[in-house]
């Protein structure tokens, strides 16, 4: 879970990491008395918000009001903006970067960290790779104050301002180790004109696989980068208090015409890359897997094809290994297809194997005759990726009938 | 030989009270492979399958003093205890069926396995299968000979999914698996290609090893330098998914929890770029790896 700035500087100023002095309003209405300069700071989950003119330091109470009423109720990369955060205005001397996160080289937690901040830490990587130094820390012993010293060194820092910055990425670790994080990013980290250290921004992202050990963190639930679509947020609900299986946990709403109920971690990607090459667009990402109940895969269902101008539908899959076929297929996707209104009567191509798969087909097609959906069924004999062809020419005759009526 | 899971592979499941626990250790005794114990803290002296369960490795171990291996099947709230129960115990391959592993857990028991000389297949991972051997875990489902066959392939993959899919086209082709390993789509996999790639080469009678990855990490990235240094030197045909994921704004994550692009890093065509160069052969499709085994191999 990605949190956002306010939320993640309460969680390192909770861990002694000094953040700007702040506080976070709704509407420019709540702003109060001005009395000092003041950064207004748009509230987004996506990144550039300087770019986009999200981010403006005011001189007096009319210039915070103004900017407050500008970004507040804004869209950021799809985002509304909900909250605005005032803060401060420190007199930057220098800006830093510091990260720690999870490199999948050392297969630990990592010190990254860049004497030049402020910068998007890709452009710094590229530009000049050697101004960025690292320290693979080890979790059982914690980032070391040594090696912390030892890094900043590296970076060209030294003095008092090493010691106290080597403090500061101290107290960061105890952030990122405290709320099991996957990211704790200051950037920038700023050094005042008075030599005070400063976290001017903050990237937390959570773990959400630890969540359940931090009761004390109770942030809403939100996507990066956007709001959240109601069908979104509803696939989310189908996995909340039933571990069985994972179901609807990624849902994204699309823009195209194809509604997608894939299986499998993996075998969803693959087939989302062929119905791109098949020249199909997707309504919707969504994936289930591990073995679910028929009744989650039911609601999944109903939030997928439960949307007006869809021209077919790809229920696709690899050769599962433990997934019961006929629960999902029957008892699951059946179902949550018969209570769509209206009818569907776009094709709708399912390409499948596993237990009990020769089970579920037969059910399939005895509904199919019996109900008149326009079902293709295909198993493991059939390849899964050239399933996407065999849809894109039945929704190409589909829309031609329809257009034609 | 097969790799990881062969004939001298005597099993344990911690979990095996569970459904998934239950069903797996039932499979795995159908196809052969030895699971003399179960572990589920609470319910020692009962039995699953007629596989005693024990309430600590430990009195598993003392009764059962052959185990080498264990399928870990318990709640993912107490993975990183079961796996650290049997690594002390001196279990040398433990395979994490369980899903949603905290990403610190995860980590902590890959120093671990390291510390004790030990190889950790997961989390997330489906199993490992060989055929003509056995097998850990749910990989191939109860029928496993279905899709998968004796040959001399090895498959590495991501998704648990995949591995079967991948094994029955190779099948289909008349080709077969020396072993298949899901090795599970999480940020830190406690075993990655690379060391699998140094198992398939020192086997003998693998001749090539198919590779299934995705967007995010750097997992694949670090098999292309193991190609590149000549570490590894047969064929490898490689097939990675996830431009897709690449067309969407933001780091959004898709599938497995490791498979998320930040920045450059991570997408799938700087990973096929990368491998490309290194000398694997590239699969746009599952459907082309068959034929690109059998021009390579």
């Amino acid at each position: 879970m990605k949190l956002y700035e306010f939320e993640g500087k309460q969680l390192l100023k909770a861990c002694g990491v000094p953040v700007p002095e702040g506080r976070v309003v709704c509407r420019a209405e709540e702003i109060g008395e001005i009395t000092e300069p003041t950064i207004v700071k748009a509230q987004a989950l996506s990144g550039k918000r300087g770019k986009a003119g999200l981010i403006s330091l005011c001189r007096d109470q009319a210039e915070t009001e103004a900017a407050a009423r500008k970004v507040s109720g804004a869209v950021h990369n799809g985002e509304k903006i909900e909250k605005v955060l005032l803060e401060q205005a420190l007199q930057i001397k220098e800006e830093h970067y510091a990260c720690i996160t999870y490199d999948t080289l050392t297969r630990g937690p990592l010190l990254i960290f860049c004497a030049q901040g402020g910068m998007d830490i890709e452009e710094v990587k590229e530009q000049a790779p050697k101004k960025v130094v690292t320290q693979p820390i080890d979790l059982n012993y914690g980032l070391q104050g040594w090696q912390a010293r030892q890094a900043l060194s590296k970076a060209g820092i030294s003095g008092l301002k090493m010691i106290k910055l080597a403090e500061f990425i101290t107290r960061m670790w105890n952030c990122f180790q405290r709320y099991d994080c996957r990211t704790v990013e200051v950037n920038p980290l700023v050094e005042t004109e008075g030599e005070d250290l400063f976290a001017c921004d903050a990237k937390v992202v959570l773990d959400d696989d630890a969540l359940y050990r931090h009761p004390e963190l109770d942030f809403p639930p939100r996507s990066p980068g956007r709001q959240q679509t109601q069908k979104e947020l509803q696939a989310k609900e189908i996995d909340k208090n039933d571990h069985r299986g994972s179901v609807g946990s990624t849902y994204i709403d699309l823009p195209g015409d194809i509604g997608i109920l894939a299986s499998g971690g993996g075998a969803s990607i693959v087939i989302m890359d062929a119905l791109l090459e098949a020249g199909g667009k997707p309504a919707n990402f969504t994936e289930y897997s591990g073995n679910p109940p028929g009744e989650k895969v039911e609601k999944l269902t109903k939030i997928v094809l439960d949307k007006p101008g869809l021209n077919g539908c790809w229920v696709v899959g690899g050769t599962a290994n433990f997934t019961d076929i006929y629960v999902t297929l029957i008892d699951g996707f059946l179902k949550g297809l018969r209570e769509i209104k209206p009818k569907p009567d776009y094709p709708i191509v399912i390409r499948r194997g596993g237990p009990r798969d020769e089970e579920a087909f037969k059910a399939l097609r005895e509904a199919a005759a019996r109900e008149g959906w326009d079902f293709h069924i295909y198993g493991r004999d059939t390849s899964m990726t050239s399933t996407a062809k065999t849809l894109m020419d039945l929704v190409a005759a589909y829309k031609k009938k329809k257009g034609s009526k | 030989m097969a790799i990881l899971v062969t004939q001298k592979t005597v099993a344990c499941v911690q979990g095996i009270t569970g459904k998934e626990g239950s069903k797996a250790a039932r499979q795995m005794q159908a196809y052969g492979t030895k699971v003399v114990a179960g572990v589920t803290p609470g319910k020692g002296g009962e039995s699953v399958e007629g596989i005693p369960v024990y309430d600590t490795i430990e009195q598993a171990k003392q009764a059962h003093p052959e185990i080498n291996a264990t399928s870990i099947y318990v709640p993912p709230t107490g993975v990183k205890d079961a796996a650290f129960e049997a690594l002390a115990h001196g279990v040398s391959l433990v395979h994490i069926f369980s899903e949603k592993v905290p990403i610190m857990d995860a980590t902590a028991l890959y120093h671990f396995a390291r510390l004790k000389g030990a190889r950790v297949v997961g989390p997330s991972s489906i199993g490992i299968l060989s055929p003509g051997h056995g097998k850990m875990g749910s990989i191939g489902g109860s029928n496993p000979a279905e899709t998968f066959q004796k040959g001399e392939v090895g498959v590495i993959s991501k998704s648990g999914g995949m591995v079967r899919e991948l094994s029955w086209l190779l099948m289909k082709a008349g080709l077969g698996n020396t072993t298949a390993i899901g090795m599970g789509g999480d940020v830190i996999a406690a075993s990655t290609y690379t060391d699998y790639l140094e198992l398939f080469e020192a086997d003998p009678e693998t001749k090539a090893v198919v590779l299934f990855g995705e967007h995010g990490g750097t997992y694949e990235q670090q098999a292309a330098q193991m190609l590149k240094q000549k570490k590894f030197t047969k064929p490898l045909i490689a097939l990675i998914a996830g431009k897709f994921a690449g067309t969407l704004p933001g780091s959004v994550q898709l599938g497995h929890a490791g498979a998320i692009i930040e920045g450059k890093w991570g997408t799938t065509e700087s990973k096929i770029e990368e491998l490309r160069k290194a000398g694997a052969h590239i699969a746009k499709i599952p459907d082309d790896i068959p034929d690109l085994v059998k021009k390579f191999a």
